[in-house]
């Protein structure tokens, strides 16, 4: 299936259950939730602190293992796959922007940049297409400066170049402007809209209500569950629960 | 001094500060420990036997009645203190035998570790005897070692007051306890444990003594007579003695023939003249050393012609009959001839109702020939005790006698250990019999000190192999410090003696080694 | 303490990690103690049990009757006993024969042996005490028959130990004790038997030199004396065989201290662990002191077991080998008592260390603001970024060294442990060449040629000698009546080129008329510098030298003396004399061998000095192995604490890692760039430390003359070298399949980086 048919989602949970602690204090994080998303598609994904968005976007890309349920990444199965499956996949299909940026602090932004090129069954444009990224990004300048010297927005920007280098199909961001001004934030958000606007599949972790204007779609987590919300709105509508 | 009023703050702060002074002076003085002295008040003992004098309590007398019940003491009639057997040695002089010490302890006396610091011991003893204050000193005889002029020099200075240092030859020592002596018999302080590096060069420096504030009297033993107190001096010995050549190692011969006690003047001539047999070292000469005749010692010992027999009074109460019982050719031991009984009849003659004391080198009544000498003695009830040394032990024995009976009282020597002299006090008791209280006292060289030469002394000699210690010289304490009772009777003279005839011949020699000390 | 507990129950797997790593150091600890302590005090405790006498005394036979006269007059002497030896006596039993058995006909007095089976002899006949080296070798015990020489079957009643010589086999004789009562019963003609040897005990032991001086000056009349102290039994045991204890001991020594180090880095690194805990425990208002004592209760609940479990194992392990080479050597082991307060006092000492390693960075960090601690680990960022190349390799070394302080500490304890390594290995080479090698000796030419004197410069010509001299060598006799007996050595020039042993007092000879003696011969005579040395060679006239040195000497129990050969010469002028060939270090000795053979000599190899007893360097193999495996395991935990510390603090980095694709490939690599940024400085350290400091100082501790070869070779080197890096990729491959295996989120969970 080519992963850039628009008609197919490029990502598909169904019917995700996980639950944090045990015995009496367990308590199910994610009770039901499906989604999905569509390459071209910036899918915002809103809720309370503690909701469970964190865990859910966590899930989706393979970091961690829900009690239920499945997740399918461009029409490969992400749950149940081993380790080295996973890894391949998030070699190049999934690209990862996290709130704390994540940055390596002992490499300059252009090798932080470059690192998932460096990983052992690597994309072999990956190292051209960085250098590229860098400079799309306005980051030239500040490339070889180490992390602490650098701006939150620019380090968030070396962090969307780092996951856009192997050019995946789905990113998944958390919290991706939360720890930054707001002059940055609306930065990262225009060029998260880009990244789905030349045809991948964006989706987006947020507690803040203004993230949600580039969305396409805006989700909501409550209760373990994923409810889809109008643009701007209005009454939730049902989602799927079934897998096309 | 009388106070008015309380106590004053002043007053206290006085007080105070005085008994601080006091404090801090008395522990000042303290440092390393009082000296040796008095054994009635401080003796010195080794109770774990490493081979170390240390400090210990007194020895109080013992009551000793023997002779007769103790009797309450009275007045003092007089105090005497004996020196005996000083030795006071030229220990680099050729005319002497040390390397004959090996052949066992019948030798002994030929060589001893400490013989370099005889002089310091006798400064040592001269200082003790004076803060005793006795009436009268007698040195009982062996006040040198050797019969050489220049310890005889050495000796009398030290007992008048002055500086002698014991240095002969040439400045520094030639003698058989340098390092460079390869032989193993003998003690070198630079070599040997107990090590005491330098001690032959600070021995050979002057010592000084105060000399003798009491009155002196000798008596003469067969050392300050006869050669190594064996053999009378002739002129191929004294060849020797003022010579040049040392002998260090002895050849086996001439060892086998001393063992043996046959080696007589003629033999022992005619080996010296055959030059002298064994390795010898080449040391500087000193007519100093050569050997002093009779009558220069006697002269020079404050006795008349060549013999030393004589008789004073001390105090009122006390007459002292000194004789003299050195043969003058060869042999250690005492011989009672007729000079000797012709003086003791004289001296006991002289005596008055006085209690009587006999003094003499060697124990009267072990010589050769004592007999008559005993028989007068024992008829006479003045004589309270016959005093003596050259045993170098301490020892008492009653003598009864149908007189009463007399003490017999041997002192140990200041060369050997236990390096002491002795007190004699005389005092009266009821009824005519008499307390003779007697007890040791030691010099005043500091016990394991090094800078104390005659301390150092004191310690060589305790460890010598062949010195007091093995042979228990010191004596148990009933021979050492002692009250000596007398029965009561009467101290009327007998009427005066007749000379008793002589039983002996004069000197028939003996060989060498006989009736030597141990 | 509720607080310690609960911190620990909570994460059982980390306090097991940590307790292992403890225990670890703690075997190494109990093995290096349990050598250290029994090897070094070995003398001593045989010495005192055995009531080993201060002096003793060898002559020439005597009716002791007339010895103890002059025996009784010597000062500081507290008891004397007198024997008579037979040398050269047949001993049998069942199968097993010696032809070099000494008897000791012991009369009455103290013994000078100990005990340690059966009983003592008695005054009946028939009654043999054996030594333990014999009962050993031939398995005898209380009980059995041994017949000796013409006295017969006898029962043997005990076996004693007396630590005046090496054991049975290792020395050539065995020694047994017959009662002079119970052989009077036997051969009743004899009213007693004569006396060749007396024991003097001194009163003081401090002063026995004065003891041994007048008994030297009072042995007039005696032939062949010989005088050995307790000091000078001391210094010949301990040389004939205590090179190799002594380098036991040096390198137990040194182990202790690796372990200290250990044990304080490991719990530091946990503290390091630890910081987020104690920022939220400060958050909540916990004082520091409260923090630092329950850090501190922490490590003590932690090491307690485990160092008690580690050094119980150590010293049990070590305990067999151990007693095995004091055994040989005639010396006891500790009592059971005396081993269990020595491990008591160490386990103390691991969990004083242990708490107050976790006390002092816990201190320090709990007075920081709790907010930095809640961030996470002190990682300071780098001055410079780096570009980085070099991919998941390169990554990985920058991410372990990050943090300096603790990068030095692992490569530290690393490099001083694959330092201890290596010097195991050299100790394990050394004791092969031991067997051969006369270093031991003091002697370091290694063969000997029989060549006049004047084809020395032939000899010398060829490769691989470094030096050829003419050997001269003559029994002699002391001049003195004592007759000592004594071995004159002489060489043309410089005799250390040849002959070195270590110097005890003065300086080395330089020129005719000069002597260096050995301490024996200086006790026996007498002797200190300054002192004139009269010796009798043969039956020519008497010679004098000054001595000017005194030497530790181990031949002959060091009645040697050594001197230029030109006095030698004029007394005996037809004195032969071997070359001594001195090789070049590495040469080859079977190619020097060659040569000299086709020049027409002889050559002849010089024998060592540890005896030939298999036996006993087998037993001291084992013990070398038994460490070195300990250190092994010691490596290993410091490679993986390492690892799993840098991964642990930069969770965060391999979290992001995994997220952007890495998998265990990437990850091993990681590994393994991280411990090779660790092995291959530490394998540089250990080379240079065992080098420079190491093995000269253990050398010079085990015996100051020999040129103990104890620098590790290139062989060794690179062998640890490999080792190490060998272990750093099991290390990583293990870590790394564990950490693909734990999902990512973990790592992404607490840290903000």
């Amino acid at each position: 299936m080519d992963p850039r048919d628009a008609s197919a989602p490029v990502l598909l949970a169904s019917n995700l259950v996980k639950a944090h602690g045990t015995g009496r204090g367990a308590r199910r994080i994610l009770d039901g939730a499906s989604l999905h998303a569509r390459a071209g598609e910036l899918v915002a994904i809103v809720g309370r602190s503690g909701s469970g968005k964190s865990t859910l976007l966590q899930i989706l890309g393979g970091l961690d293992r829900p009690d239920d349920g499945w997740v399918e990444v461009a029409g490969e199965r992400v749950t149940g796959a081993s380790e080295r499956r996973l890894s391949a996949l998030r070699r190049h299909r999934i690209g990862f922007v996290f709130q704390f940026f994540h940055l390596l602090p002992e490499l300059d932004g252009l090798a932080n940049v470059l690192l998932p090129a460096t990983l052992p069954g690597a994309d072999r444009a990956a190292p051209a297409r960085g250098m590229e990224l860098v400079e799309r990004l306005g980051l030239s300048d500040v490339a070889h400066l180490a992390p602490h010297q650098l701006s939150g927005g620019e380090q968030q920007r070396f962090a969307l170049a780092r996951a856009l280098v192997a050019d995946p199909p789905l990113i998944l961001a958390d919290e991706p402007i939360g720890n930054l001004d707001a002059a940055s934030g609306q930065t990262v958000l225009r060029l998260l809209r880009d990244a789905a606007d030349q045809g991948r599949a964006v989706v987006m972790v947020t507690h803040q209500a203004e993230a949600t204007a580039v969305a396409d779609r805006v989700l909501r987590l409550d209760d373990g569950r994923v409810t889809e919300l109008q643009p701007g709105g209005g009454e939730p509508l049902e989602t799927a629960h079934d897998a096309p | 001094m009388s106070r008015r009023g309380p106590l004053t703050r002043r007053d206290a702060l006085a007080v105070l500060g005085a008994g601080a002074a006091g404090l801090l002076l008395g522990c000042g003085d303290d440092g390393p420990g009082p000296r040796p002295g008095d054994t009635l008040r401080r003796a010195l003992a080794d109770p774990d036997g490493d081979g170390l004098l240390d400090a210990s309590g007194g020895i109080a007398m013992v009551d000793r009645t023997d002779l007769g019940r103790a009797g309450r003491a009275g007045d003092t009639l007089a105090t005497v203190a004996q020196v005996t057997d000083v030795h006071v040695r030229d220990a680099q002089s050729p005319g002497r035998v040390p390397f004959l010490d090996r052949a066992g302890p019948r030798f002994g006396s030929a060589f001893r570790p400490h013989e370099l610091l005889s002089l310091h011991v006798l400064a040592a003893t001269v200082a003790t005897v004076n803060a005793a204050g006795p009436d009268a000193v007698l040195i009982t005889g062996d006040l040198i070692d050797s019969a050489q002029g220049n310890e005889l020099a050495w000796a009398l200075t030290l007992l008048r007051g002055g500086t002698a240092a014991p240095a002969s030859g040439a400045s520094g020592y030639d003698g058989v306890q340098a390092a460079s002596i390869p032989d193993p018999f003998y003690y070198r302080p630079d070599i040997d444990a107990p090590r005491h590096p330098g001690l032959l060069r600070a021995a050979l420096a002057p010592v000084r003594s105060a000399g003798l504030r009491a009155p002196w009297h000798a008596a003469l033993g067969n050392h300050d007579l006869l050669v190594q107190g064996e053999i009378a001096p002739s002129p191929v010995i004294t060849a020797v003695a003022t010579g040049d050549e040392l002998i260090v190692a002895p050849d086996r011969e001439l060892l086998r023939l001393g063992d043996a006690g046959r080696l007589d003047r003629e033999q022992l001539e005619t080996l010296l003249r055959a030059g002298l047999p064994g390795e010898t070292i080449t040391v500087p000469r000193d007519p100093a050393r050569a050997h002093v005749g009779a009558a220069s010692l006697v002269r020079r010992l404050g006795g008349r012609g060549d013999r030393l027999d004589r008789a004073f009074a001390v105090g009122d109460d006390l007459w002292v009959v000194v004789l003299d019982l050195v043969r003058r050719d060869a042999g250690s031991g005492g011989i009672v001839g007729a000079e000797v009984l012709a003086a003791l009849t004289a001296g006991l003659n002289a005596a008055e109702d006085r209690r009587v004391l006999v003094v003499c080198h060697q124990p009267l009544h072990d010589a050769t020939g004592a007999e008559p000498a005993v028989a007068l003695l024992d008829e006479d009830p003045r004589v309270v005790a016959v005093v003596a040394g050259h045993r170098h032990r301490n020892e008492i024995t009653p003598r009864r006698t149908p007189a009463g009976g007399y003490w017999l009282i041997s002192t140990a020597s200041v060369v050997d250990f236990p390096q002491q002299w002795r007190m004699l006090r005389v005092r009266a008791a009821p009824r005519g019999a008499t307390v003779l209280e007697t007890w040791t006292v030691d010099h005043e060289g500091r016990p394991g000190d090094p800078d104390d030469l005659a301390g150092v002394a004191r310690d060589l000699a305790f460890l010598d192999p062949q010195g007091g210690r093995p042979a228990r010289a010191a004596g148990a304490v009933r021979h050492r410090n002692a009250r000596l009772h007398l029965p009561a009777r009467s101290l009327r003279a007998p009427a005066p003696r007749a000379v008793p005839p002589a039983v002996t011949a004069d000197p028939a020699s003996a060989g060498f080694g006989a009736g030597d000390a141990f | 303490m509720r607080n310690a507990w609960a911190g620990l129950r909570a994460r059982p797997g980390r306090a097991a990690l940590t307790g292992a790593g403890i225990a670890a150091a703690a075997l190494v600890l109990g093995v290096a103690l349990t050598v250290a302590v029994g090897l070094a005090t070995g003398f001593d405790r045989a010495a005192t049990q055995a009531d080993l006498p201060s002096v003793v005394a060898r002559f020439d036979e005597e009716d002791p009757r007339d010895v103890a006269d002059r025996v009784r007059r010597l000062p500081n002497l507290a008891a004397h006993s007198f024997r008579y030896e037979v040398t050269r006596v047949e001993l049998r039993a069942g199968a097993n024969r010696l032809g070099e058995g000494v008897v000791h006909v012991v009369g009455g007095g103290r013994r000078g042996y100990a005990v340690v089976a059966g009983r003592d002899v008695g005054d009946a006949a028939g009654e043999v005490v054996i030594e333990q080296g014999l009962a050993r070798e031939w398995d005898l015990g209380p009980g059995d028959t041994l017949d000796v020489g013409e006295a017969g079957p006898a029962e043997v009643v005990g076996v004693a130990v007396a630590p005046d010589n090496v054991a049975f086999p290792l020395a050539r004789t065995a020694r047994v004790y017959l009662s002079e009562a119970g052989l009077l019963q036997q051969f009743p003609e004899g009213s007693r038997f004569p006396a060749n040897l007396v024991l003097l005990w001194a009163a003081d032991e401090e002063r026995a030199d004065v003891l041994l001086s007048f008994a030297r000056q009072s042995a007039y009349g005696l032939s062949s004396v010989r005088f050995l102290t307790r000091e000078g039994l001391r210094s010949l045991v301990e040389q004939a065989s205590g090179i190799v204890v002594a380098l036991l001991v040096a390198f137990a020594i040194i182990a202790c201290a690796l372990a200290g180090v250990l044990l304080a880095a490991g719990a530091h690194s946990e503290i390091q662990r630890r910081l987020a805990q104690l920022g939220v425990q400060r958050a909540l208002g916990v004082t520091p002191g409260a923090v630092t004592a329950v850090a501190a209760a922490q490590g003590a609940l932690v090491a307690a077991p485990a160092a008690a479990a580690g050094l119980l194992v150590g010293g049990l392990l070590a305990a067999g080998g151990t007693d095995a080479v004091l055994a040989a050597l005639n010396e006891l082991p500790p009592g059971p008592g005396a081993r269990a307060t020595v491990l008591a006092g160490a386990w103390g000492g691991v969990v004083a260390l242990v708490a107050g390693s976790a006390a002092w960075p816990a201190w320090r960090a709990a007075r920081r603001p709790p907010a930095g601690l809640l961030r996470g680990g002190d990682v300071s960022p780098p001055r410079k970024a780096a570009r980085g190349r070099g991919g998941m390799t390169a990554l990985g070394a920058r991410l372990v060294t990050a943090h300096r302080a603790r990068y030095a500490a692992v490569v530290a304890v690393l490099g001083m442990a694959a330092a201890v390594v290596l010097l195991l290995l050299a100790l394990a080479s050394l004791l092969e060449r031991l067997r051969d090698d006369p270093a031991t000796l003091g002697k370091r030419y290694s063969l000997t040629a029989a060549l006049p004197a004047d084809r020395a410069d032939e000899v010398r010509a060829l490769p691989g000698v470094a030096a050829a001299a003419p050997r001269y060598e003559q029994r002699a006799t002391g001049a003195s009546a004592l007759g000592s007996p004594l071995r004159v050595i002489a060489y043309p020039g410089d005799h250390t080129i040849f002959e070195a042993p270590a110097l005890a007092a003065g300086r080395r000879l330089a020129g005719p008329g000069e002597a260096e003696v050995g301490q024996g011969l200086a006790d026996a005579l007498g002797l200190r510098p300054g002192s004139t040395l009269a010796i009798q060679p043969g039956d020519g006239e008497e010679l004098r030298f000054r001595v000017v040195g005194v030497v530790r000497a181990l031949q002959d129990e060091g009645r040697v003396a050594y001197v230029r050969p030109d006095r030698l010469l004029a007394a005996s002028p037809s004195l032969e004399a071997p070359l001594a060939v001195r090789l070049d270090d590495g040469a080859d000795a079977a190619a020097v061998r060659a040569a000299l053979a086709r020049l027409g000599a002889e050559p002849r190899a010089v024998g060592g000095a540890t005896g030939d007893d298999r036996g006993f360097l087998a037993v001291l193999a084992g013990l070398l192995r038994l460490v070195a495996v300990t250190v092994g395991l010691v490596c290993l935990y410091a490679l993986v604490q390492s690892l799993a510390l840098t991964v642990r603090e930069r969770r965060g980095a391999v979290a992001v890692l995994r997220a952007a694709g890495a998998d265990h490939r990437a990850l091993r690599r990681l590994l393994f760039g991280a411990a090779t940024a660790v092995v291959i400085p530490a394998a540089v350290v250990a080379v240079a430390l065992e080098e420079v400091v190491l093995a000269p100082a253990t050398a010079r501790l085990a015996a100051g003359y020999a040129d103990l070869p104890l620098g590790a070779g290139l062989g060794q080197a690179v062998a640890v070298s490999g080792a190490l890096l060998g272990l750093a990729a099991l290390a990583s491959w293990e870590m790394a399949r564990r950490l693909a295996r734990e999902p990512v989120v973990t790592g992404l969970r607490e840290t903000g980086r």
